[in-house]
């Protein structure tokens, strides 16, 4: 039985919503009254009208198909493949250990985990490829991951086994190749990290021997950066070499030896190598126009943009709308670029309130009162949100800047994330060192976020209070600058961006505005100056700002 | 469209059929349905060419038509 045999209408293939009942309402004065609740993912569904309900379980599309193991390969190899296998510098040795198989052209590469064939990759001598339908993604010769302090991770299997024949072991490929560049590849793309992450969490140095092209380029760079720069290595190859496998063919097993030996950090211990950001500043000039990320706000962009690896301190006299600030950047930042956040926002739990706020700004429309948005929009508007934002530290009861990072670190590497708010700095537990003052522990922690955005490529962002508010001579309240914030002056000196976010209302002018008062990066992020943006409290949206007789004018 | 399979073309017709004929509410919105909508059309190509699988063409369709839906 499926829904569309009951007479259910549904618009969705997963999760839940609401629909009209095939039962009761073409006989309802109110026959558009959507009165039968669905959930799809567990084939459950009920009328609040007439009580008509039931499941389809039995029957219903699973989401998620059940993981299949497909069968050991036959290993019984014809002359031709061994041969094959032996012009591209493979011994007869290495194929046997890896149990490859052969089957009606197809040469099979099988995925052991646990001792167990979990997946088939196979390809033909003309490289096109195939995998078993339904397998479990994991990495090529996961196994030998296992509890290693080293692994290698090569881009495809014949790199892998050339790396065996040179006598390593500790080498593992990923199994579906590399990423095209600048595109933006989805999590499922990355599922077999999943599996492996508690062996590369655990290990020391993780070498990232991918092909020498611009996909090989991204898939390093995207891989490095989910499982942390500090301990990821990369190789080079000889000009005319592109992988592996043609160093093993073009110079043999010892250059294989010479490039692992010779593989360099990344450039994250103070210590950076002309050759190091070469080719990163040869793109920079190349691309001078090239700059941060608009906000969504086009009278921001002269002021603030948004680039990666950099951390921006945001303060405000209380009730300013720090906060609201931050979230609806946060959202347009999803709207526009698809970005992903994990964010600590300790005021705004239980985290049920800070998500209808949420949705209020992502839909442009009210969460409250008479006019609310629908509850089926609020259900899509989650479901997109739910792909781009993570809530942090909502279960301890003393939340610390390590463990915020921690968490940042693990969700960064199973989904990507893009920026990270710590909303505010005052409810998270300080916890200084032995004779450490505040100022010494404030540098120490903003140092340690600053790597963290680095090494990540992560925009952090830092809500801070200020000490006290101070008034002028009309008492009207002064514009707090990061320098009084609590705490210390390296609020300002190691942030790269400062923001103030201040509401000015007087018989005039009504706005808020977002002063920016330092931009490390003024060439691609904007100028210090002030940025005037008007706020809508129904749906707690920011947008342009215009001045009333400006207004008039459209 | 020749290269299109029957698979995908029918799900995509199936979903289009279902979907009502609401204006976007907000003008972010309709710009992030854009976004979506163009990144389905290249997961699609992708797809044809068999570099992703079809719960990942299903899921990014599925994503484009709810942010149509808000």
């Amino acid at each position: 039985m499926t829904f569309d045999e009951l007479g259910i209408n549904l618009r969705h293939s997963s999760g839940q919503e609401k629909t009209q009942c095939p039962k009761c309402s073409n006989d309802r004065r109110k026959s558009s009254d959507q009165c039968l609740s669905v959930n799809i993912d567990e084939g459950v569904y009920k009328c609040h009208h007439c009580g008509w309900k039931g499941s389809i379980n039995k029957t219903r599309t699973p989401i998620g198909r059940p993981i299949v193991k497909p069968d050991e390969p036959l290993t019984d190899l014809p002359k031709e493949v061994i041969k094959w296998f032996g012009d591209r510098g493979i011994s007869e040795a290495v194929v046997g250990d890896a149990g490859i198989g052969y089957k009606d052209r197809w040469i099979q590469f099988p995925f052991y985990k646990g001792g167990e064939v979990v997946n088939i990759k196979s390809r033909t001598s003309d490289k096109q490829y195939r995998q078993s339908k339904d397998a479990e993604k994991c990495f090529y010769r996961f196994d030998h991951m296992v509890g290693m302090e080293a692994v290698i991770i090569t881009e495809g299997e014949m790199d892998a086994l050339s790396m065996v024949q040179a006598g390593y072991n500790n080498v593992v490929s990923v199994p579906d190749g590399a990423i095209a560049p600048n595109s933006n590849p989805s999590d499922r793309k990355f599922s077999y990290l999943l599996s492996a992450e508690e062996h590369l969490m655990g290990a020391n140095t993780v070498i990232l021997a991918m092909d020498d092209d611009p996909s090989g380029h991204a898939m390093r760079d995207e891989l490095s950066r989910r499982i942390g720069r500090e301990k990821c290595y990369r190789v080079t190859y000889p000009t005319d070499c592109k992988d592996m496998n043609e160093v093993l063919m073009k110079y043999g097993e010892d250059k294989i030896t010479e490039i692992i030996t010779d593989a360099h950090p990344y450039p994250i211990d103070g210590v950076v190598l002309v050759s190091d950001v070469l080719e990163d500043a040869i793109d920079l000039l190349n691309k001078p126009d090239s700059k941060g990320l608009s906000t969504g706000w086009s009278g921001l962009d002269e002021y603030y943009r948004v680039s990666p690896s950099e951390v921006t301190v945001v303060t405000g006299v209380p009730n300013m709308g720090k906060s609201e600030w931050i979230d609806a950047l946060m959202v347009n930042m999803i709207q526009d670029y698809g970005w992903k956040f994990g964010i600590f926002s300790a005021e705004n739990f239980p985290v049920k309130h800070h998500l209808l706020k949420l949705v209020g700004k992502f839909t442009g429309q009210a969460f409250w009162g008479d006019e609310r948005i629908d509850e089926e929009t609020a259900r899509n508007s989650m479901g997109l949100l739910n792909d781009h934002i993570k809530f942090i530290g909502t279960q301890e009861d003393s939340v610390t800047i390590e463990s915020i990072l921690d968490q940042a670190r693990i969700l960064n590497f199973r989904y990507g994330l893009n920026g990270l708010i710590i909303d505010p700095w005052n409810t998270v537990e300080h916890k200084f060192r032995d004779s450490e003052n505040e100022t010494n522990y404030v540098s120490r922690v903003l140092a340690s976020l600053n790597t963290f955005a680095k090494i990540h490529e992560i925009h952090i962002w830092v809500v801070a209070h200020p000490r006290k508010m101070e008034s002028d001579n009309n008492r009207k309240v002064v514009v707090p600058t990061p320098y009084d914030i609590s705490g210390s002056a390296n609020f300002y000196n190691k942030a790269d961006n400062c923001i103030t976010v201040h509401r000015h209302k007087d018989e005039d002018e009504d706005y808020v505005g977002i002063h920016v008062q330092k931009i490390r990066f003024q060439y691609k992020n904007g100028y210090t100056g002030i940025g005037k943006l008007s706020y809508n409290i129904r749906n707690g949206k920011y947008g342009e700002y215009f001045k009333q007789d400006e207004k008039s004018l459209f | 469209m020749e290269n299109i399979s029957n698979k995908t073309k029918n799900h995509y017709f199936k979903e289009m059929e279902k979907m009502p004929n609401k204006p976007p509410s907000d003008y972010r919105m309709k710009r992030m349905a854009r976004r979506l909508h163009k990144d389905f059309d290249r997961i699609w190509l992708l797809y044809e060419k068999g570099e992703v699988t079809f719960v990942e063409w299903k899921k990014s369709l599925h994503k484009w038509l709810q942010a149509e839906l808000i």
